[in-house]
């Protein structure tokens, strides 16, 4: 029982953090069709939202799965969640990478919209151009 | 065993080697991962709804590309299983953790397809 639960939270590290994490930057790097400001804001705040979840995950998995594996005292449990730490580490290097060569930040980023500019339906006044009426 | 694998004395009752079943279905899980990721984060991607779609091929969703992809790149697909379960079988005699042998035979896998596609591409 106990190490079916350390073996289910070592896949659920193992694969889940690679899954949100391909998910997440496909649509980081993707040019969605939005046609409004507020779905862009959205389809932006989805995104960020995936990728921090695979970057908690990333950290809080292997760390409380290593004091998990002690307690339980499941040695090859132990050794599996400590190397994974090093597999924490290696993520972490791979998404700073895709920061780095990225023009815009990962996180926080919000793609463009199709929203049409809306239309000026008064007078703008331009110094040494135009004059207004009344103005 | 021969007497020079013997490091400790436990190696006895645990042979340092890991489960060939157990291995190759660690490998797969990270094919399946993988496919299921690109699938799932490119359906989330809104297309343009006036896009110009020429001819039965114009404009496949995710899915629909990636069964064409099944069949189309069957040869391909049958290649990397076949070089996964060589590498799987190969890692697991001498890894002794199934997670481990079965991450580095997948990773092996995408280096293997990654250098063919390469290969081919110098080539054609």
């Amino acid at each position: 029982m106990r190490r079916a639960a350390l073996c289910a939270l070592f896949l659920a590290w193992l694969y889940g953090v690679p899954f949100l994490l391909i998910v997440g930057l496909i649509r980081r790097t993707s040019s969605p069709h939005l046609a409004t400001r507020a779905e862009a804001q959205a389809f932006g705040a989805t995104t960020d939202a995936v990728l921090i979840a695979a970057l908690a995950l990333n950290l809080a998995v292997p760390l409380s799965g290593v004091l998990l594996a002690r307690l339980a005292r499941e040695p090859y449990w132990t050794r599996h969640f400590a190397w994974s730490l090093a597999g924490t580490v290696l993520i972490c290097l791979a998404v700073s990478a895709a920061d780095a060569a990225a023009t815009a930040p990962l996180i926080g980023y919000t793609p463009a919209d199709q929203e049409p500019v809306p239309p000026v339906d008064h007078c703008v006044p331009i110094s040494g151009g135009r004059g207004c009426p009344g103005g | 065993m021969r007497l020079w694998q013997l490091q400790r004395m436990d190696d006895l009752a645990a042979p340092r080697r890991s489960s060939f079943g157990l291995s190759l279905l660690v490998a797969l899980g990270w094919y399946a991962t993988a496919v299921g990721a690109i699938v799932v984060g490119r359906s989330g991607v809104p297309a343009a709804p006036d896009r110009y779609c020429p001819g039965f091929f114009g404009c496949l969703t995710p899915l629909e590309q990636l069964a064409l992809f099944a069949i189309v790149g069957a040869p391909l697909i049958a290649g990397l299983l076949a070089y996964t379960a060589a590498a799987t079988a190969l890692l697991a005699r001498w890894i002794p953790s199934p997670i481990l042998a079965g991450s580095l035979s997948a990773l092996s896998g995408v280096l293997a397809v990654a250098m063919a596609t390469a290969v081919w591409n110098a080539a054609a």
